[in-house]
């Protein structure tokens, strides 16, 4: 259930991003940007219960989903947006799998172009980063 | 016979920087026929009496080209001259090949310098061979039109270009290369096709020969995007009214590669066929090749029509298509809803936080040159970095 607000600026936040999303190393800027069925929350893992590692396995080997690895922005970067990040620890039941280390970004009440702008400034920082898990740099097609 | 320098044509550019490119070698045709025209026409200017010229006038001058000098685009220009050359300077009392020199540049320099009035020997006859000299400069370029042995002369743009020949003219010649579709064809009194650019939705009638107008042909059956490469007719607004005659022709998906994703358009959306109903969450739908096809088309169609890089091409959750740019602050993306034929446009301006955003109906006339007049904004107009 979303609770409270996380406010350790330097707190990482994993993103899964799916593989027909990196193109030539290249992420796309929707990878940070929630869905239309992610009700304009978009999911992460908090640096402070797992790590990028943990992240990308729960993705994969748990939920049985694609992923290229785990990239990550900081809390403060998503403040700087005037994005809140609330935790979000999911318990099974009611789902397969628990995950105590969910978190949600928080994008509602944004303007489409709003969405693209905030989405395409944590994927750059996302970038900069690099992609933490797996280490290997090559985050190709 | 001996040889002795004419002119220094100085060819200026990026692309002359090592060497001169061979499809300016006709400038140097050009150049000489335009000084014969100018020596014929001061010729009869000063002898009115006469009904012709001189026995051997023109064939008395004749230019060669000797070398490029090393490392540059410096064409040595020489002139051949034989006894008999001298003679018939000796007997008209002037080198009228050598002031015709002298009148071109001149007449460059008072071009130049937004002068009113150019040199008496440059009639309006003479001003319309201009059109032939400087056809192949692109908008960078430059011919220095120098005395022999100098460096310094007139320079000579396609601008200039433009200024002298439009005196006289009411349109001018220039190399032209437009995209789009091919709406009307016929045979009749000569080979003609009309194309609707994409750029500018304008339609455009083309003469051509045999083999370019059956792949027009082929292009409009086939509903086909094509890039036709030749001369064009602009006005004096400088709007493209015609083109005379088609050098190249290409299909949309035969264009080349360009900067930024080096994974041609086609390529990259194609591997979406792959994806599965379900992909990234369980209402994500399947890719129709058909669609895809449409889409990959149309991206390519518009990045060619406005010289945008090639994009990087992702899939979207809800089965659209998704094009991105990154040019320095700016994050331009197109998403395409191939079923609905619907577009969004978005840019932002990741260090001031201005956003762009538009959506049209690509089944609505001029939708797709309004699409791709935004995105070259953010790379080439008002909005790029």
């Amino acid at each position: 259930m979303t609770g409270e607000r996380l406010t350790d600026a330097d707190e990482l936040l994993f993103r899964q991003v799916h593989p027909s999303w990196v193109r030539e190393g290249r992420i796309t800027r929707q990878a940070f940007q929630p869905t239309s069925k992610d009700e304009l929350k978009l999911s992460v893992a908090r640096s402070s219960v797992t790590d990028a590692k943990g992240a990308y396995e729960h993705h994969t080997l748990q939920l049985g989903l694609a992923s290229m690895g785990s990239w990550a922005v900081s809390v403060g970067e998503c403040r700087l947006q005037s994005l809140v990040v609330l935790e979000d620890p999911l318990t099974s039941p009611p789902h397969a799998f628990p995950d105590p280390a969910h978190a949600v970004v928080d994008f509602a009440g944004l303007s489409r172009g709003q969405r693209e702008l905030k989405g395409a400034i944590l994927v750059r920082a996302a970038e900069a980063r690099g992609r933490l898990y797996p280490e290997d740099d090559d985050a190709s097609r | 016979m001996t040889r002795k320098q004419f002119a220094t044509l100085i060819f200026q550019g990026d692309r002359f920087r090592a060497a001169m490119p061979v499809e300016v070698l006709p400038e140097l045709a050009a150049y000489q026929e335009l000084v014969v025209s100018v020596a014929k026409g001061m010729y009869a200017r000063r002898n009115p009496q006469r009904k012709r010229l001189p026995n051997g006038f023109v064939d008395s001058f004749r230019l060669t080209l000797e070398r490029v000098e090393e490392g540059s685009a410096i064409p040595v220009v020489l002139r051949e001259t034989t006894p008999a050359t001298y003679a018939l300077v000796a007997k008209l009392g002037l080198d009228y090949f050598e002031e015709a020199r002298q009148v071109v540049e001149s007449s460059i320099r008072a071009a130049v310098s937004d002068l009113e009035t150019l040199p008496v020997d440059m009639s309006p006859e003479v001003l319309a061979k201009f059109n032939a000299f400087g056809k192949t400069l692109k908008d960078d370029d430059a011919i220095v039109v120098a005395p022999p042995e100098s460096r310094e002369g007139a320079r000579y743009t396609k601008a200039i270009r433009r200024k002298l020949v439009l005196r006289v003219q009411e349109s001018i010649e220039e190399p032209v290369t437009i995209v789009g579709s091919v709406i009307s064809v016929g045979r009749e009194p000569t080979y003609l096709f009309e194309i609707r650019q994409l750029a500018s939705y304008v339609k455009v009638e083309i003469r051509s020969s045999k083999p370019f107008f059956e792949q027009a042909v082929r292009a409009l059956t086939e509903e086909t995007l094509v890039s036709v490469s030749g001369t064009g007719l602009f006005d004096r607004r400088g709007e493209l009214t015609k083109m005379t005659d088609v050098s190249d022709m290409s299909l949309a998906e035969e264009f080349v590669a360009r900067p930024g994703c080096a994974l041609p358009i086609d390529q990259q959306v194609a591997s979406f066929e792959h994806l599965a109903p379900g992909w990234y969450n369980p209402k994500s739908p399947g890719f129709d090749p058909v669609d895809l096809k449409w889409t990959a088309r149309l991206f390519k169609a518009v990045v060619q029509a406005f010289d945008l890089p090639n994009p990087y091409v992702y899939p979207t959750p809800d089965g659209g298509v998704r094009a991105e740019w990154t040019a320095d602050q700016w994050e331009v993306a197109v998403t395409i809803d191939a079923k609905n034929r619907r577009t969004e446009v978005f840019a932002t301006e990741v260090s001031t936080g201005e956003v762009h955003e538009n959506a049209f109906m690509l089944d609505e006339a001029g939708s797709e040159s309004m699409m791709g007049r935004f995105l070259a904004q953010h790379f080439h107009g008002r909005h790029a970095a």
